[in-house]
């Protein structure tokens, strides 16, 4: 005989036991159970998509307290909570950002502050400003001598930027030149002179600790090793950049913010081309940096903007960043855990901003982290449908910035336009195509 | 739902909250149910639609005609997507299995069909007594077949052809309606003088997945289901007859864009990769083709390093004549002749 088995279900297998159980979860991967996969994954990835754009609220808060604009910021090497900043009326602050609080008050120095630097062991802090006078502080904002310098060196010539060694008590100035200084001496150990322009930023290397990188208002970006005795190497671009910083990650690459609207990384062992360049921008790139990552940086700008850029890919900014009262920004900083934005602007402000718009912020529970990430990946397996495409990339723009992108856009199409013209109607070859990666680019780099 | 009139039968899309409704006068129509709009309204000039059903895999809505011919349509398009002729005679009833492979079809010549809806051809056919009225597939592919007052259920007679039928239950009145219960073993006939529930061992699925469809849940439960379900709400563009074409990659298009770009910068921007010629006698096989493809591309490297080193060696032959270890020698007419590199005993030890 045949033993004919019919489903009958026990409630009890099924259901929980009591109130405060969790509910049994049954699974059965069979496809025939879920039908429609891809067009119901395609709508919760627009889904997740749109809930991005509802979310992205990016804007934290505003250190408000100086009364001239913010020309310079500098991040604490140790803590992640402490800030630096100096205006353009010589006030230097010292900033909470974890209650948002100004905690210290210096009067640094007679016209601008230049440039703000943190110590390795982030004990110490470096200023140097208008009156031609470097000044070494103490960074603990409760200390005996916390208004009044530890050491203040008077130079010779104004300098326009300063920046610390990654290990050693060491720090670069630059102005007429770039100086190397010893803390414990009020003299520079070294002095680099190479032509008489003024040289606009300085920056070192954190994994390659003895070079350096400065910007020089003849255009060019040179390189320097602080035990030679002579620069490395330099490349010029067509406008002047003002200023460069390394990748933190990729230690040989690194990225100029350019007068002309661009941002150039370049590779320092291979300078006859820009690995990238980073357009979006309206107006002048006034300050860069890179995320801690090494795979994005943020830029602000004369252009009343800051955008965030990859720093591999097609070079267009991934967000753009702007407020109804934010003026001109000078000066912008990753956080060092890769969350937040600072940004110091022409109107006394500081700014924080969420580094990923739509993220949340504070701890989430397991089951809110899981479906965050599930929703990252379906945004990233859906991008590039068209319509997904184009809410990701949705952003509104003040219409100054919105016009000066189409009259861009207008004269690259003109430009490229007549080349084409041009070609079609030359010799074969005599018009050659230049990429973008090689247009901006003078002279090739001196042996 | 007043804006429908002389409806014969209806449907509904679970997953595009669709109701699907068909009349007298041969009109097939969408209904959104979510937002009540109309979605779209088709005149199929098929005549009185009183056979309707709809693919589970792919939500194509077919409908039976008089003249013994099915048809499958989308609400995006006002002409079918598949005509098939399956009868000689009216078609009484028809019904999809769960994948979409297979359709089982019932005419009034007293024979039930079934057809692979990959191929759009007739698998097997089966003479019965009289043509059923009402077909159903159950889960795990058990066909529900009424005949007047007999039920009949086959099992799985769509891969096999079956001799006879699996279970059979005669009424007291001829059955108007069946369908299976998911997750059980369980058919509800309806009749005229009331419903039956029949045992059916073997029909549902016994493991459910909870997170698609849980015969258990909660109220809690249901009701975020809900709020998930109309979130996921596919839209009613995306009905085809391939349903996973989104997540397949657009070979057309992005052919199409290739060329225009091709057109619009007049040069070949990145040159296709070396393909083979399609030879026959079991020459392209994916080992032979790989091998055709590896011989070009070394090839073209062994051309590439060979000029490489040509242009190295006349280099280094100008800096030694520049650096005046190599003079040029002249002959007696006057004319410079290329010197051969000296080499040295020691040139073995240079870096």
């Amino acid at each position: 005989t045949m033993k004919v088995k019919v489903l009958s279900r026990n409630p009890d297998d099924y259901l929980r036991e009591t109130k405060r159980d969790i509910h049994k979860v049954f699974r059965n991967y069979n496809p025939v159970l879920h039908p429609f996969e891809a067009p119901r994954e395609y709508m919760r990835a627009l889904n997740a998509t749109k809930l991005d754009r509802v979310f992205a609220k990016p804007f934290l808060a505003s250190l408000d307290g100086h009364r001239d604009g913010v020309c310079c910021l500098c991040k604490h090497r140790k803590r992640l909570s402490y800030l630096f900043s100096g205006s353009c009326d010589g006030e230097i602050r010292q900033w909470n950002l974890t209650n948002r609080q100004c905690i210290r008050t210096l009067q640094g120095h007679t016209g601008f502050v230049r440039g703000l630097a943190c110590s390795p062991d982030g004990k110490r802090f470096i200023s140097v400003g208008d009156d031609k006078t470097v000044k070494h502080w103490n960074s603990d904002p409760l200390s005996e001598e916390r208004d009044i310098p530890i050491n203040t060196v008077v130079a010779k010539s104004l300098y326009t930027g300063v920046d610390h060694h990654w290990t050693d008590s060491i720090y670069a100035t630059c102005g007429q030149s770039v100086d190397i200084w010893n803390m414990e001496r009020s003299e520079p150990v070294r002095v680099y002179k190479w032509g008489m322009d003024s040289i606009q930023s300085v920056k070192f290397n954190p994994v390659e600790t003895n070079l350096c990188i400065s910007t020089v208002s003849d255009r060019s970006i040179r390189l320097y090793d602080i035990r030679a005795a002579v620069p490395l190497n330099k490349v010029t671009l067509k406008l002047r950049s003002n200023v460069a910083v390394w990748n933190p990650m990729e230690a040989y690459n690194f990225t100029a913010a350019n007068e002309d609207h661009n941002l150039y990384t370049f590779d320092m062992r291979k300078l006859d081309f820009a690995l990238n360049v980073h357009t979006d921008h309206t107006d002048a790139v006034l300050d860069v940096d890179y995320s801690p990552t090494g795979r994005e940086l943020v830029s602000g700008s004369y252009d009343r903007t800051i955008r965030i850029f990859p720093v591999s890919g097609t070079g267009h900014s991934r967000e753009v960043y702007h407020t109804k009262r934010m003026q001109r920004v000078f000066t912008v900083k990753w956080s060092a855990d890769n969350r937040y934005i600072l940004s110091g602007s022409d109107e006394t402000n500081i700014r924080m901003w969420k580094a990923r718009a739509s993220e949340k912020l504070g701890r989430m529970t397991p089951r809110e982290k899981a479906a965050a990430d599930y929703n990252e990946k379906l945004k990233l397996k859906y991008a590039y449908h068209p319509q997904v495409k184009r809410i990701a990339r949705h952003r509104h723009v003040p219409k100054t910035i919105y016009q000066a992108m189409k009259e861009k856009k207008l004269i690259k199409d003109s430009q490229r336009k007549k080349e084409q013209n041009l070609r079609a109607n030359s010799k074969p070859g005599t018009v050659p195509r230049v990429p973008e990666k090689l247009k901006h680019i003078v002279l090739p780099p001196q042996e | 739902m007043k804006r429908l009139n002389d409806t014969l039968r209806l449907d509904f899309l679970p997953y595009h909250f669709l109701l699907t409704t068909t009349n007298r006068h041969g009109y097939l129509q969408y209904t959104d149910i979510s937002t009540g709009n109309i979605v779209s309204t088709i005149n199929t000039k098929g005549g009185r639609l009183n056979v309707m059903c709809h693919n589970p895999h792919n939500a194509v809505v077919l409908l039976g005609h008089h003249n013994g011919s099915i048809s499958m349509w989308s609400p995006n398009q006002k002409e079918p997507l598949v005509r098939m002729l399956c009868h000689k005679t009216a078609i009484r009833s028809m019904a999809v299995e769960k994948r979409g492979n297979y359709l089982a079809t019932a005419g009034q010549d007293r024979k039930m069909k079934i057809f692979d809806l990959r191929m759009y051809k007739p698998l097997h056919s089966y003479q019965l007594s009289t043509g059923p009225s009402n077909l159903c597939f159950s889960q795990r592919n058990l066909l529900a077949a009424t005949s007047n007052n007999v039920v009949e259920i086959y099992n799985d007679p769509c891969i096999q052809v079956q001799e006879r039928p699996y279970l059979v239950h005669k009424m007291k009145l001829p059955a108007e309606d069946i369908a299976f219960c998911p997750y059980e073993d369980v058919l509800g006939v309806g009749a005229a003088d009331g419903f039956v529930s029949l045992l059916v061992p073997g029909a549902g699925e016994p493991n459910y997945d909870a997170f698609e469809a849980n015969p258990n849940r909660s109220k809690q439960q249901r009701r975020e289901w809900e709020v998930k379900a109309l979130l996921e709400k596919i839209q009613p563009e995306m009905i085809s007859l391939d349903p996973f074409m989104l997540s397949k990659v657009d070979h057309v298009t992005a052919e199409r864009l290739r060329k225009d770009r091709e057109e619009i910068l007049g040069y070949v921007p990145d040159k296709p990769a070396f393909a083979p010629r399609h030879k026959k006698k079991g020459r392209s096989k994916s080992g032979h083709v790989e091998k055709r493809k590896k011989k070009v591309k070394g090839e073209k490297l062994r051309n590439h390093i060979r000029d490489e080193m040509k242009t190295k060696r006349e280099m280094l032959k100008k800096d030694e004549r520049k650096a005046g270890r190599l003079p040029h020698t002249v002959t007696t007419d006057g004319s410079q002749v290329e010197p051969a590199i000296m080499k040295s005993a020691l040139d073995r030890f240079k870096k």
